[in-house]
């Protein structure tokens, strides 16, 4: 097969956080997210003038991309709010390099704020305001039941445990401890994961996304004007995308995810494998969820992904690293979590994610997942010379 | 008959639930009505623990082939196993619950 002509064509040249946390009642999402993008941009070196394309997703704003432009003072020529939850904008990473190959924009910002924990300190989800006729009769708690029912199959096919489920939120804590931005930073053993308030069985509050504010953005050009920029470029070498389901009860086999369709396409487009990365950041919604990923995206067979995590294996230190930043278990969780994968990725592959840094890092995988399993979006991406 | 109501496709033979106007499967828009005798089993479960007290909340593969959300009453939320073999009875919330056949 010839290569995908999208592979390298587009490089990401600006990540940037906003305050994270809870920032208090007085800041909007919006605010957020221009802080976010405004720090990306003079990341790039570039100007809010230079953007001609805007992405954006938000689960407060049904119009987020109008919402964004108009508050940046953006006018773009290519728009986009595709709304797919947590996976939105790793898939508009992969939308933002077809338009940019596409000459339709030059200069992509994606960017994201949410101020959910202000506001109340409860997950705020487009969910909350779409009604399930079918679902709210049964009082399931909005999302963490679905989630809970995935990791209740998992462990009935496939003998994982409750220990292992544990592990997962261990390590997020372990790579949080060496991310000073991190929201939860105090230790945190399997014991305690296990013995803390259950919400919906098999799942804690500690095998359970945080509740915080947060924004985050990434600007993306062509990688030949990446070269002429101020920061190393980081290459999109393989995205996909893939959903199945939007309702819990219409997902089939709970125990697979359509991340094994986002991850297959993206290693084609990029031409590697599981093998090929060097670190990985995976939406953690719940602590089932990277042991799903893992399975799904090849790093190990169905059913191995409990004993894949045990032991500190993907914790600091151990044979994969995965979630450097402390995830949204333990760094942040403003509600769509899948920027932050991005950003992270674009980190490492730098070389400037400080005491977490892993040596060597030529290749890493951020995959989104939004709404109970439902969309996902797989990103690989490198530094130049992998091109 | 005590269960939900779903559709079965004309074309393919799927069972179709929710409503729909046409099948998933094969885009066949002749549908034809069709009620669930209500004898399921257990696909997943969950307790979900709240403020007002612990309740259960299940996904039920009907025999008839397709999966609700649904919960498993009579029993403690947390005791209700993947597998069990159950039949669909109006609550008197005039919900439909299932309850270990
Ligand atoms: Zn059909």
């Amino acid at each position: 097969m010839p290569p995908d002509p999208l592979r390298g064509a587009a490089s990401v040249v600006g990540v940037a956080e906003s305050r994270l946390g809870e920032v208090g009642p007085a800041v909007a999402p919006l605010d957020l997210a221009a802080e976010a993008a405004a720090d990306a941009l003079a990341d790039a070196g570039l100007r809010i003038a230079d953007v001609d394309g805007l992405f954006s997703a938000s689960a407060y704003y049904g119009m987020a991309g109008l919402n964004l432009g108009e508050y940046l003072g953006v006018r773009p020529q290519y728009s986009d709010s595709t709304n797919m939850g947590g996976a939105s904008f790793v898939a508009h990473l992969h939308h933002a390099a077809a338009a940019i190959a596409a000459g339709r924009c030059e200069v992509a910002l994606i960017a994201y704020g949410s101020t959910q924990r202000s506001d109340g300190g409860r997950l705020v989800s487009l969910s909350s305001v779409e009604p399930s006729p079918l679902e709210d009769p049964y009082r399931p708690r909005y999302p963490i039941t679905m989630y809970a029912l995935a990791a209740a199959r998992h462990m009935h096919d496939l003998g994982t445990t409750r220990e292992q489920l544990a592990e997962v939120a261990v390590a997020a804590r372990g790579w949080a401890r060496l991310n000073p931005a991190a929201f939860m930073r105090e230790p945190l053993t399997v014991e305690e994961v296990l013995a803390s308030r259950m919400i919906s069985s098999p799942l804690t509050v500690r095998d359970s996304c945080l509740v915080t504010d947060g924004g985050g953005a990434v600007v993306v050009t062509s990688t030949e004007r990446a070269r002429t920029l101020r920061r190393p470029p980081v290459a999109l070498l393989g995205a996909g995308e893939a959903h199945w389901h939007r309702s819990i009860a219409r997902m089939g086999d709970l125990t697979v995810t359509a991340a094994t369709e986002s991850g297959a396409r993206a290693y084609a487009m990029a031409g590697l494998g599981p093998g090929d990365v060097d670190v990985l950041q995976l939406y953690d919604a719940f602590t089932i969820t990277p042991i799903l990923f893992l399975e799904d995206l090849g790093f190990c067979e169905k059913g191995e992904g409990g004993a894949f995590v045990a032991g500190g294996r993907i914790a600091p230190g151990g044979e994969l690293a995965v979630n450097t930043n402390g995830g949204g278990l333990s760094h942040t969780h403003p509600g769509m979590y899948g920027i932050f994968t991005i950003i992270e990725a674009v980190r490492q592959v730098r070389g400037e994610a400080g005491e977490r840094q892993q040596s060597g890092v030529h290749v890493a995988l951020a995959h989104g997942n939004g709404g109970v399993l439902s969309g996902h979006a797989t990103a690989i991406l490198g530094a130049l010379e992998t091109i | 008959m005590t269960g939900p109501d779903y559709q079965r496709c004309e074309q393919c033979g799927t069972a179709i639930f929710p409503r729909r106007v046409l099948c998933p499967v094969c885009g066949e828009r002749r549908l034809a009505d069709a009620t669930s005798a209500g004898r399921g089993i257990v696909y997943s479960t969950t307790a979900v623990h709240a403020r007002e007290g612990t309740h259960n909340v299940a996904l039920v593969d009907l025999d008839e082939g397709f999966r609700m959300m649904s919960a498993v009453a009579g029993l403690d939320p947390g005791a209700v196993r993947i597998g069990m073999v159950v039949q669909a009875r109006a609550d008197d919330e005039d919900r439909l619950v299932f309850h270990a056949a």
